[in-house]
């Protein structure tokens, strides 16, 4: 196999395991109904689960942005930023729109922004942080099989 | 000033389109000093609109990296919170409009 197709085989691996950590890491947050709680009640537990749900949600996008950069790079598209990645992903089937991706990733950007004494401001970070989840995960499925098809490739082949 | 008096202007219409049409704007951080290069573009603003105004924020600060070209940090003030770094920004800030 290709060294490049080996890479494109590891990130799919990578991924498979974070979309585990993130699902998780998603039913944590809304079984401790933290988008309700005011930030004063966070016990050490709750602001440990919501520290990790930001990183699983950033960790998800920036891989699954490798793995789009990686796939581009073997589909041979000229790429002079990630905004090329982004449009021939889109235009690929694979994510919905590059707008949405850049949504996405503000959305995430913005809660580092916030300090745990903005209840309102954290609570609807986290509320819709969490309405991304679902297209995050789809987009993930939708590379995944896109890379079978194309590549014939399966993180069995890694 | 390390901002050119076109992107000022595309910065402020982005800004008031999406967080008021009267919403004040400040350059402030590095970019401000003529004797420094590259850096972060840092923008304050001040508006009137209610709320946490989320959506708002992000639709300017998507269509403000592509502007700039590079990830633009876009601190809001619409007077829910008192912070240091609205006051740093104002006294240090140059006014773009």
């Amino acid at each position: 196999m290709k060294t490049h197709l080996q890479l494109i085989a590891s990130r799919l691996v990578q991924l498979a395991k974070l979309r585990i950590y993130l699902i998780h890491s998603t039913d944590k947050i809304e079984q401790c109904g933290m988008q309700q709680k005011s930030p004063a009640e966070y016990s050490l537990d709750d602001s440990n689960i919501l520290a990790a749900f930001r990183m699983r949600v950033s960790e998800f996008q920036v891989h699954l942005g490798k793995l789009l950069a990686s796939i581009a790079r073997e589909e041979e598209i000229e790429c002079s930023g990630f905004s090329d990645v982004l449009a021939f992903a889109e235009k690929a089937g694979i994510i919905n729109s590059e707008t949405e991706w850049k949504e996405i990733r503000e959305i995430r950007n913005q809660i580092n922004h916030e300090y745990e004494d903005d209840h309102d401001a954290l609570s609807e970070i986290i509320k819709k942080m969490l309405t991304c989840i679902p297209t995050l995960l789809k987009w993930e499925t939708s590379a995944h099989n896109y890379c079978t098809a194309k590549f014939k490739l399966d993180e069995a082949d890694s | 000033m390390r901002i050119t008096p076109a992107q000022t202007e595309q910065a402020v219409t982005i800004i008031r389109n999406s967080l008021g049409a009267d919403a004040a704007v400040w350059l402030f951080g590095s970019r401000t000093d003529d004797a420094k290069r590259g850096g972060d573009v840092d923008l304050y603003t001040e508006t009137h609109l209610p709320g946490v105004l989320l959506d708002e924020t992000v639709r300017a600060k998507i269509a403000l990296n592509d502007l700039f070209g590079r990830s633009v940090d876009l601190v809001v003030n619409n007077h829910r919170k008192s912070r240091p770094i609205y006051q740093i920004a104002r006294e240090e800030g140059i006014r773009l409009a």
